[in-house]
């Protein structure tokens, strides 16, 4: 059952009609003109006193009685196999409670990483756990390794994988096996391989069409999440039933994983509480193998357990960006169309081939596409999503081929992606980042001094306005308290807030009035933070909860008082009748008879909106010193839209963190991996060089309200899309300040050096 | 998270208790101030000691004052961020407190002090990790290890002498007391270092630095660029200072100390010859620069960030960047964060 209405959507003065069919029992969404107290309000996020004056409980923080301590051993080796494990000596130190070893729990004795877990130990002190760890004697099989793309990939490369896993490996269009994992269908394969060569033939016919075709072979990096919370548990159990303190970034899937019937911890009933959590960036949605030790630690040794990761392990165990090698060609129509575009790309997820792809063939209509992609195993700790996985890292190397495109036909690079989007919200953006950069300004720039300065633009692309499978529970007190409760975490885009902005919105009431209460998943069911999906996932079940809460206490004030129900509403701490204040909120919930009002409402589906996707451009501006090649970003510009906003700062603040996240990944990190040893050779925060305050750039935003539709509060996620751009905007920044094309990041002063370098002989050349 | 082992503390209130502590047993027994350095070096097993005597508790070694020969004294507890934001050194040594302010963040400054930067560890991508990692390679030399990862076949460490103060007091000529049970001595700053990544000091491990003395200001200009990855918390891979003494048209004393480039603070002898006596031009400039990175012990090597041979090449271009700042001519190159 739905109802179709009409609702306005749009964006600045310009909205139009749209006819949508909203689900029963929803409400209309936001409308312009709407009058709202709260939402659309910069309130200052609930819980940043708390974070900034260290009252905040992290799950390092918990410290149940009798605490104990969970510390793993892990893999010296690249790759190797186990032959044995020897605990005895770690089991008889006093002090120890509980030892577990790798091929009993997962059964799994292949250590295919440095850094792969091999046993893990509770004792009741971190130094005798880290004592027990050294006394476990591993009899390995050592293999040799692969730990770069290029050795991984080359002709007679050590086998990182087992059985008829190959180093590289199809990944899109993917072949068909018979069965899982099994052999490749042949027959299918070659009718599949047959289309991609039709493909490649359509758009090589382009190609020979194109006024200007270019070529363009790019590199990115891997970068780890570094999140300031390393990943970690504290494990309780009372009897069969599991209480695990988690810094997690998915409380109902720790839930679901450490319950798991086909889990190996297979708790009967597990609660999951998180608080806060210090950052996850993609890489805390499982508990992974370190929550299930904890787990089973606690269990073995029947006491709380504390396994946090050191962030050395952090650094090399919990995940990262896969790196990427992207050989792309693209063909372009005299009047700036593009005709055609070739993808070749390969990239790392660790000793898998899943999960790697680059997103280089998005944003723009970028005519015929023949794609394909290959996962390449390395011996190297495994990819987890990444903030926007796939994007940056494929966004750099698209942007590049943007700009190349631009040149081949003459066309401003601006000019030029406007002739190639047909983007609703972008298309209006580019002016903005254009105008706000100074693009048109003067600059010494292409090298033609020691200090060059140049710009750089590309765009970003997003699609999640949340979904369902999500509740929110509004509990409103005869005392007249309100609680807004729902189980899932904030890793940081402010939930906690805007969850309780948008029900006390519906109530009439200040935000210092609610209640929320997040992160415990005896509180209803809530989304995992991946995909920007969590915030337009539960503020439209707060909305609801917060609307159907705010019916029901008028539907008492009516029949206590005799007021028609028609007339009342709620506002500004105050029932209203026909706009007037008549009653104080506390008053009204005094004529409950009930102790209290409890509603909980349903995330209810996504219908039409104004756009599917929402959108960025950035602008970036570089200073770069030819003769050092370093680099300085001087300032960006983020345009960015998000739907609906429910609070312009926390929104600004995604969009920053996202940018200075990006402007990192362009100058600063990587994994660097020892090719003699296979180790992580920068596995902490001195030598993985995150982005500091100082050398932050200035970051304007510029943030779009769109009226959106979609859901009753039209947010869109915005947590992933701002670091799409960024990175790929400071390349195209440094290569209009030298004048010669970076293709790889970080960039480095010996990049710029060896680009400099290039073009020096690159002008020979046409000397010649 | 890393622990700090066990071990006996003492917080002597005069200098005089703490030497006598000190000598009880001064190869196992190690100073702290601010404990920057030291604390996180012993929870990874860098340093270690059976006693820690803490000068904090010393009134007389922090503070700044000025000398009767119109020069300053500092005293060593005295904190990098005290130092940084006196009006004296901002005043009438200002390359010192841009050197200053460029020692890692502000928390550190706020808590780290200039003996501690004096006395820093050297520093080395193989040393520099936790103690599994480094357990992992059999340990370096400058541990138990046999050989230096750096340079297998090199008897002995290189590792990196990287305290950011150290370039511009040298070429400022300072002065230094140490002071132990048995007396006080006092000793050019430039002669507290050792050419030997392991046995990096001169300073008897029975001695206290208590205090740097600077001269007194006649004239002189100084600057200090100190080059790194990122624009703070980093250590330096390169640090210029420069001093320089200009009566008339011609430079008639200039002193220029690399840091971070070897074991131990050079002295960029040849560019000093070649500017005594001239004018600081363009010209003289470019030659002092191309002599410095030729100069001996301007080699660095393949343990701390960023390539070496590029390392190499930046002494040039700092150098020059470092006297075009102190001859008062446009900068024209891109300035380290910590200039601005």
């Amino acid at each position: 059952m739905t109802e179709e209405m009409k609702i306005k959507v749009g964006f600045g003065d310009t909205f139009r009609e749209l006819t949508v069919r909203i689900p029963d029992g929803d409400i209309p969404p936001y409308q312009p003109g709407d009058p709202l107290d709260l939402v659309g309000t910069s309130e200052i996020r609930l819980d940043a006193v708390a974070k900034v004056t260290g009252t905040a409980e992290f799950t390092y923080d918990r410290q149940p009685k009798g605490l104990i301590y969970g510390k793993i051993l892990r893999s010296p080796h690249a790759n190797a196999n186990i032959r044995s494990i020897d605990v005895s000596q770690a089991r008889a130190l006093e002090g120890v409670r509980a030892v577990l070893t790798t091929p009993d729990v997962f059964e799994d004795s292949t250590a295919r990483y440095a850094g792969a877990e091999i046993a893990a130990v509770a004792a009741d002190s971190e130094a005798i756990a880290d004592e027990a760890v050294r006394m476990i004697e591993v009899d390995y099989e050592v293999l040799p390794f692969c730990v770069t793309i290029d050795d991984s990939m080359a002709e007679g490369a050590p086998k990182v994988g087992r059985g008829n896993q190959e180093n590289v490996d199809r990944v899109s269009p993917r072949a068909r096996r018979r069965r899982r994992g099994g052999e490749i269908n042949a027959d299918a394969e070659a009718s599949m391989v047959a289309r991609m060569k039709e493909r490649e033939k359509t758009v090589d016919k382009l190609f020979a069409k194109s006024k200007g075709v270019v070529e363009g072979e790019f590199r990115t990096q891997v970068q780890t999440h570094a999140p300031l919370e390393t990943h970690g548990v504290v494990c309780d159990w009372d009897g069969k039933n599991l209480l695990c303190y988690g810094s997690s970034q998915a409380t109902f899937g720790f839930k679901r994983e450490l319950g798991s019937s086909r889990g190996p911890v297979g708790a009967k009933d597990v609660r999951v509480i998180c608080e806060y959590v210090g950052g996850g960036f993609g890489s805390k949605f499982s508990a992974g193998r370190e929550g299930v030790l904890g787990a089973m630690l606690a269990r073995e040794a029947g006491k709380p357990v504390r396994l946090m990761l050191d962030r050395k392990e952090e650094q090399t165990s919990a995940g990262n960006r896969p790196d990427s090698l992207q050989k792309l060609k693209m063909g372009v129509a005299a009047d700036g169309t593009i005709l055609a575009y070739r993808v070749r790309s390969w990239g790392t997820p660790g000793t898998g081939t899943g999960g790697a792809g680059a997103h280089n063939d998005g944003i723009y209509n970028l005519g015929e596409i023949d794609k394909v992609e290959y996962g390449v195993r390395t011996n190297c700790g495994g990819a987890r999503a990444h903030r926007a996985p796939g994007w940056p890292q494929g966004v750099f190397a698209l942007e590049q081929m943007m700009d190349m495109g631009a040149q081949s036909v003459g066309l401003d690079p601006i000019e030029f992606r406007k002739r190639n989007d047909d983007h609703p919200i972008r298309t209006a953006q580019y002016d903005i980042a254009r105008e706000k950069i100074g693009w048109d300004r003067p600059r010494v720039r292409g090298g033609a001094a020691t200090v060059c300065r140049g710009v750089g633009v590309a765009s970003n692309l997003w699609f999640s306005a949340g979904g369902r499978g999500t509740q929110v529970m509004v509990r409103v007190h005869k005392d007249g308290q309100v609680e807004v409760r729902n189980g899932a975490q904030d890793i940081g885009t402010g939930t906690r807030t805007v969850m309780g902005m948008v029900a006390a919105e519906e109530l009439g009431l200040p935000l210092a009035r609610v209640r929320t209460f997040i992160g415990d998943t005896r509180d209803p069911q809530g989304p995992g933070s991946g995909g920007s999906t969590t915030i337009g996932s539960i503020t439209p079940a707060a909305r609801l909860a917060g609307y159907v809460a705010k019916q029901r206490l008028l539907e008492v004030v009516a029949a206590r008082k005799n007021w028609p129900i028609d007339q009342l509403g709620l506002r500004r701490g105050h029932v209203t009748r026909s706009g007037d204040p008549v009653l104080s909120f506390d008053a009204a919930c005094q004529l409950m008879e009930e102790d209290v009002i409890e509603v909980l409402e349903s995330r209810k589906a996504n219908y039409a909106g104004f756009s599917d996707t929402n959108a960025g451009v950035q602008c970036a501006e570089v200073e770069v010193d030819t003769e050092t090649g370093e680099v300085r970003v001087i300032k960006v510009v983020a345009v960015a839209d998000a739907g609906k906003l429910i609070n312009p700062m926390l929104a600004e603040s995604q969009v920053r963190g996202g940018v200075s996240q990006g402007v990192g990944y362009a100058l600063l990190e990587r994994r660097i991996m020892d090719s003699q040893e296979g180790r992580m050779v920068n596995p902490n925060l001195e030598m993985y060089k995150l982005l500091g305050a100082v050398d932050c750039p200035e970051i304007e935003v510029v943030l779009f309200d769109v009226y959106n539709g979609k859901s009753n509060t039209s947010v869109m996620g915005l947590g992933e899309p701002p670091i799409v751009a960024t990175a790929a905007a400071v390349a195209n920044a440094v290569s209009d300040a030298i004048g010669v094309r970076i293709t790889e990041i970080p960039i480095t002063p010996r990049k710029v050096l060896e680009a400099l370098g290039r073009k020096g002989s690159d002008t020979g050349k046409k000397g010649e | 998270m890393l622990r700090l082992p066990v071990f006996g503390f003492y917080q002597p209130s005069t200098i005089e208790e703490a030497t006598r502590l000190l000598a009880e047993n001064p190869a196992s027994t190690r100073l702290v101030a601010g404990g920057t350095d030291l604390w996180p070096n012993m929870k990874r097993r860098h340093q270690v000691a059976e006693t820690v005597i803490s000068l904090r508790g010393i009134a007389e070694l922090t503070g700044i004052r000025e000398t009767s020969d119109g020069g300053l004294a500092i005293g060593a507890t005295t904190t990098l961020a005290a130092i940084a934001s006196d009006l004296r050194v901002g005043e009438s040594y200002r390359a010192l407190a841009t050197a200053v302010n460029s020692i890692s963040s502000p928390l550190v400054r706020n808590s780290g002090t200039i003996g501690g930067n004096l006395c820093l560890d050297t520093r080395c991508t193989y040393y520099n990790q936790n103690e599994e990692w480094r357990r992992s390679i059999d340990y370096c030399m400058k541990e138990v290890g046999e050989i230096c990862w750096v340079a297998p076949s090199s008897p002995r460490c290189w590792a990196v002498s990287s305290g950011d103060s150290v370039p511009i007091l040298c070429a400022w000529g300072a002065e230094i007391t140490l002071v132990s049970k048995d007396g006080a001595r006092t000793l050019p700053l430039a002669e507290l270092f050792r050419d030997d990544g392991i046995d990096y000091l001169s300073k008897r491990p029975d001695e206290i630095l208590t205090e740097v003395r600077l001269p007194a200001p006649s004239g002189e200009r100084a600057a200090f660029w100190k080059l790194r990855r990122r624009g703070s918390i980093d250590f330096g891979v390169l640090s210029v200072a420069a001093v320089g003494w200009c009566g008339g048209e011609t430079t008639d004393r200039i002193e220029i100390w690399l840091g971070s480039v070897g074991s131990t603070p050079v002295r960029c002898d040849e560019s000093i010859a070649a500017l005594i006596g001239k004018p600081i031009d363009e010209d003289t400039i470019a030659e002092a620069a191309a002599l410095a990175r030729k100069g001996e012990g301007a080699s660095p090597l393949g343990n701390t960030d960023f390539l070496p041979q590029w390392r190499g090449k930046m002494i040039e271009h700092y150098v020059a960047a470092v006297l075009r700042e102190m001859a008062g001519l446009p900068r024209e190159r891109l300035a380290p964060r910590h200039q601005r």
